[in-house]
């Protein structure tokens, strides 16, 4: 981007104190601006020399090196993520299959209300074993004397 | 429109692609972990944070919608928020604690002397206030464009220019004592 406009002197200050002395630093927009306000002012330039004074002070800053065990950290989480949406992505398509075109939480409520109207149909008519002559009621009891009198012999 | 140079590998990652995952881990994790390390001082939390961060990529991926934002300043902005939200926990650290648990220098090529330099720096950067630590470690250090770091930030340009000379202003007093040559 080309800018054609003047800079004034107390934008270029702001400039340099806000981005440092390195013209590659600058906004793109004001950059041609500025380097005109730097070639043509002694107190804009002294400005920028002590603006790039700090620039090289903070290069001086080691760079960061990544270790080896945090990768593998990430990548173990990537693929515990991944097996997670596989997981989602089949019940999303087995649901399909069941409801096509439904949103899943759809089959999951019919499911869950299947699921509970079985639940309290079982809960209003239990089954009582001790009433009944019921035949697995019995084959039980014989199935527990069975095993004593094996262990007797 | 503008081309996001991330959103491929992002639409891979988002199809399980272990490979994409690992190239755009190698592409920002060091950024990433700059930015944090310095926004925390500390290498662990540091650390800890970025997997945070990566974990929100890992799950978000498959609905990542290109065009909407450039993923470097969405990711940049989580890691950041994650980092933020470290620091709000913690019990405020004197000046001095957080220049103690600066980085060490790594690399058994540099000197003692770089070393040493080197911690001042981190040191008093530490001492910044965290916005401004922010605004100066992505706009220095990251190189990104002003439009950017404001978008990661969450604010205006000009309110970003303000944080970014508050901050070289602090850093220059500080470090005032170290001789102009450091660096060069």
């Amino acid at each position: 981007m080309s800018d054609t406009t003047a800079m004034s002197e107390e934008r270029f200050k702001s400039l340099v104190e806000a981005y440092g002395g390195d013209p590659a630093r600058w906004p793109l927009g004001e950059r041609e601006a500025a380097l005109r306000v730097l070639h043509s002012n002694a107190t804009a330039r002294a400005g920028a020399e002590e603006a790039r004074r700090l620039d090289v002070k903070l290069g001086a800053a080691s760079a960061v090196q990544v270790p080896d065990a945090l990768t593998d950290r990430l990548l173990a989480d990537f693929a515990r993520a991944s097996r997670r949406w596989r997981t989602r992505r089949f019940v999303a398509s087995l649901a399909d299959a069941v409801w096509p075109g439904a949103p899943l939480w759809q089959p999951a409520v019919a499911f869950g209300l299947a699921f509970a109207i079985g639940v309290g149909i079982a809960a209003l008519a239990p089954l009582d074993l001790r009433s009944s002559d019921d035949a697995s009621g019995a084959f039980a009891f014989d199935t527990v004397s069975g095993g004593d009198a094996g262990q007797d012999i | 429109m503008m081309i996001d140079p991330d959103a491929e590998l992002v639409a891979r990652v988002g199809r399980g692609d272990r490979a994409a995952a690992a190239q755009l881990m190698l592409r920002h994790l060091p950024k990433m972990l700059a930015l944090a390390r310095r926004m925390l001082s500390d290498s662990t939390e540091a650390e800890d944070a970025v997997q945070d961060a990566f974990m929100r990529l890992w799950t978000h991926a498959a609905r990542w919608q290109p065009g909407q934002a450039k993923f470097e300043t969405w990711l940049y902005r989580v890691t950041l928020n994650k980092c933020f939200d470290r620091l709000r926990r913690r019990p405020t650290l004197a000046i001095d604690s957080a220049m103690a648990v600066a980085d060490p220098a790594p690399g058994p090529a540099r000197n003692l002397e770089n070393a040493a330099l080197s911690e001042e720096i981190e040191a008093a950067m530490a001492a910044l206030p965290e916005r401004q630590r922010a605004a100066i470690q992505l706009c220095h250090y990251q190189e990104c464009g002003n439009i950017e770091a404001a978008e990661i930030l969450g604010i205006s340009v000009e309110a970003l220019e303000s944080l970014l000379a508050r901050g070289r202003r602090a850093l220059r007093a500080r470090l005032m004592h170290l001789k102009d040559e450091v660096g060069r």
